[in-house]
């Protein structure tokens, strides 16, 4: 082999090395990837023009999940008050902060935790942030800079199971008018026996981070996954659930509402089952409308409620009803409930099978996957069928975003992305596609922000992307 | 490569050289324990740079980095390759398909061949994990004389058997590479090409031709030597070889890094004990932390 040969096989063996290293530096480091990928307006997918893509934030990495998953792929975004900034809490534990441009102004790692809910302060100045881990961790961070300002353990109240791995986690996390901020935490364990036990509580933090607790002094034995506050910050309501439901159960009932600034029981509101469930069951909600004198709620099983500011039921409606269909009990689940102005939008979503949700189900259930729009009397005013799973429902001023996820009986992919209606006529104002599944928004009267996750089809396909859009207004 | 004074110690003028081979046989051990011990992609790609960085700093020559990069690139795209094929832990997402589960005969026999993202991610990991060790090894081979090392192990009190073995595999490295190179040339003499096409068979008919009579020249030197040293009395107690004095800062330096493998392994130790539900202790949060986002 003669010298110039030599010569070329060696340069081509340091070549493929640097390349290699190159390679592998930027998938283990993201951020060196060209800055423009941080921030790049995409073309519009808007259906009606009504909204231009102004920006698509990467978020990295996540584990990319099929329709055999539960679930979807985790994500948080919210909105900033003051309509400046997007703060987001990813799969990876980052919590990011983001200018409408999109571009990003700082971001930090939370720890060991799992997000599980995120908010605002009511003045912009701090973000909440609410975490799964042995700690179960209330974080408060100041907007500008990200650092902590104060952080509140819930394994004090709810305890911890190192060895069964069962910890606290913040379920949800809600601002009042007044600057205070409520969250839900909760711990289960479910024993050999089939027995799940629970442990919630309410959290009440004001500005400087004192706190309040809803029961003040002994916890919640029941399943407790959001609450919710009125503007004036006088009622904190939430709802409960019970998946072994028995006579030992303190908190029967199905909604309790406390007065926020004493900490006393207002009331509680048991509500009836229907066959073939043994219990209400309320995972999200009840909503309380800014006035505080209504509270909206919907059950696992299909049913909408709408109660006053003393707890007594003005109606109820059957969203989805269970239908037995070839020997199966095949329903629609009642998911999340928005007050828009004087009235109340309910959302259903996808068709399950109640022996097992991962069985298949002769027939999708004509119900799900819906939004449905009444006027405080109870009068439906429309539904209109979303192809996918309402993944969050955000109001701003009359319009309801609702971002659309998977369907995991069609699997149909041209379902997802965000649909804006219009209220109370419940137009479709524009839709905006998303290759993968948009599992969470936020929304001001100008801006529309979106997260899309990555979604890997039966055939191993994988589609979509796990990043943030944001669509600006134009008309 | 196949060139022995590539793989033997030769002297030089650079800060590598000059360090006392007890204090590169601690940072070597350092280096090892770190690498075993880090889970973290970004400290091990960092590691794995330093390690590179000691063989630019010993000014390693042209052939030897090529010895280094053809041993790395087989390491990282072969763990990579195969641990993409064959992962087997979830979650872990298809980012190809090699085989269809479909296709006759052989979809149905494995079910299907795809490349699995976090097999790849796993597969570099553990190439930067091997990377890191084979880099410093080298380092150590290339910059060091064999018999500064059997006095090192001997003054650290290792037995003379072990230690003897164990720089006699060291100096066989660069006699076996030579050898290999020696039968190469023979069989091209006689004709033979072996790395004329790309054919399986071929290659593992060439790997035949070329193993046995290295295995045969290796045994014949391996009896040759232990006639040799057994003639010398190998294995009786004779008086210890001197050692030049350990200078203080490099000792200072390796108790620090010392300091550095005990601490990490205690952090080590105790982010595995409340992983695995054994033990957490509240108070050391920020600790966790560390451990959770750093390494």
């Amino acid at each position: 082999m003669n010298t110039r040969n030599q010569k070329i096989i060696t340069g081509a063996l340091f070549t493929v090395f640097l390349c290699s290293l190159a390679l592998l530096a930027v998938h283990i480091f993201p951020e060196l990837q060209p800055a423009d990928g941080l921030s790049a307006p995409m073309k519009s997918l808007s259906q009606a023009g009504r909204y231009e893509k102004i920006a698509e934030i990467p978020l990295g990495k996540v584990e990319i999940r099929g329709y055999k998953q539960m679930g979807s792929t985790p994500g948080l975004v919210r909105l900033s008050p003051d309509g400046s900034r997007i703060v987001v809490g990813s799969e990876s534990g980052e919590v990011l902060l983001i200018n409408l441009k999109g571009s990003l102004l700082w971001r930090r790692k939370i720890g060991m935790g799992k997000i599980s809910a995120l908010e605002f302060s009511r003045d912009s100045r701090s973000i909440i942030v609410g975490e799964n881990s042995q700690q179960g961790a209330i974080i408060c961070l100041e907007t500008a800079t990200g650092t902590e300002r104060w952080r509140k353990a819930s394994v004090v109240e709810l305890g911890v199971d190192i060895r069964q791995r069962t910890f606290p986690g913040i379920m949800s996390i809600h601002a009042d008018g007044a600057g205070n901020v409520y969250a839900v935490a909760l711990r289960s364990i479910r024993r050999p026996s089939g027995k799940t036990y629970y442990f919630a509580r309410v959290y009440k933090f004001d500005s400087q981070g004192a706190m309040t607790l809803f029961p003040r002094d002994h916890n919640i034995d029941v399943w407790v996954s959001w609450c919710d506050v009125d503007e004036a910050g006088d009622t904190v309501a939430f709802a409960t659930s019970d998946y072994t439901p028995g006579p030992e159960r303190k908190f029967k009932d199905n909604i309790y509402a406390y007065d926020a600034r004493t900490g006393e029981l207002r009331w509680s509101r048991g509500l009836a089952p229907v066959a073939p469930y043994d219990r209400t069951n309320m995972r999200f909600g009840p909503e309380i409308s800014a006035d505080g004198k209504f509270l909206g709620g919907v059950s696992a099983d299909g049913r909408a409620f709408l109660l006053d500011s003393e707890g007594k039921v003005l109606w109820s409606r059957t969203l989805s009803a269970p239908q037995l269909i070839q020997g199966v009990y095949v329903n629609a689940t009642g998911l999340h409930v928005r007050h828009i102005g004087e009235y109340v939008a309910f959302s259903t979503g996808n068709t399950y099978n109640r022996a097992n949700w991962q069985l298949s189900t002769p027939v999708e259930h004509p119900q799900s996957n819906s939004v449905f729009l009444f006027d405080r009397d109870g009068i439906i005013r429309k539904r209109r069928k979303l192809g996918g799973m309402a993944e969050e429902l955000q109001v701003a001023g009359n319009y309801l975003a609702v971002a659309v996820g998977r369907n995991i009986r069609t699997k149909d992919p041209g379902v997802h992305g965000m649909v804006v209606f219009s209220t109370p006529e419940m137009e479709v104002l524009d839709v905006l596609r998303t290759e993968g599944p948009c599992v969470a928004v936020a929304v001001n009267e100008t801006h529309i922000v979106g997260m899309e996750a990555p979604l890997q089809m039966d055939s191993g396909e994988v589609i979509g992307s796990y990043l943030i859009h944001v669509w600006k207004k134009t008309r | 490569m196949y060139n022995r004074q590539v793989w033997e110690a030769t002297p030089a003028d650079t800060p590598v050289h000059r360090l006392d081979v007890r204090t590169k046989l601690v940072l070597l051990a350092a280096m090892v324990v770190f690498a075993v011990g880090l889970e973290g992609q970004r400290p091990l790609f960092l590691f794995f740079l330093v390690a590179l960085g000691f063989h630019g700093v010993a000014r390693s020559s042209v052939e030897r980095w090529k010895v280094l990069i053809i041993f790395l690139l087989v390491g990282i795209w072969g763990a990579m390759l195969s641990q993409a094929l064959f992962y087997n832990q979830e979650p872990r997402t298809i980012i190809a398909c090699l085989v269809s589960p479909v296709a006759p005969w052989i979809g149905e026999l494995t079910g299907g061949v795809f490349v699995y993202r976090e097999g790849l991610e796993h597969g570099a990991v553990q190439a930067l994990r091997s990377g890191i060790m084979l880099a410093c090894g080298l380092l150590i081979c290339w910059t060091t004389d064999p018999r500064q090392l059997l006095q090192c192990f001997l003054q650290w009190k290792m037995p003379y058997e072990i230690a003897f073995m164990l720089i006699t595999s060291l100096r066989f490295l660069p006699v076996v590479f030579q050898e290999t190179a020696v039968v190469l040339t023979a069989q091209r003499l006689r004709g033979f090409e072996p790395i004329r096409s790309f054919s399986p068979v071929r290659w593992i008919r060439t790997a035949f031709y070329v193993l046995f009579p290295i295995l045969a020249r290796a045994l014949r030197r391996a009896a040759t030597l232990a006639l040799s040293v057994e003639s010398r009395g190998f294995g009786r107690r004779g008086s210890q070889t001197y050692m030049e004095q350990w200078p203080l800062v490099e000792r200072g330096a390796c108790m620090v890094v010392f300091a550095g493998i005990s601490a990490g392994a205690a952090l080590k130790i105790l982010y595995s004990l409340q992983f695995n539900g054994i033990a957490y202790f509240p108070d050391l949060r920020n600790v966790y932390d560390f451990m959770a986002v750093w390494l």
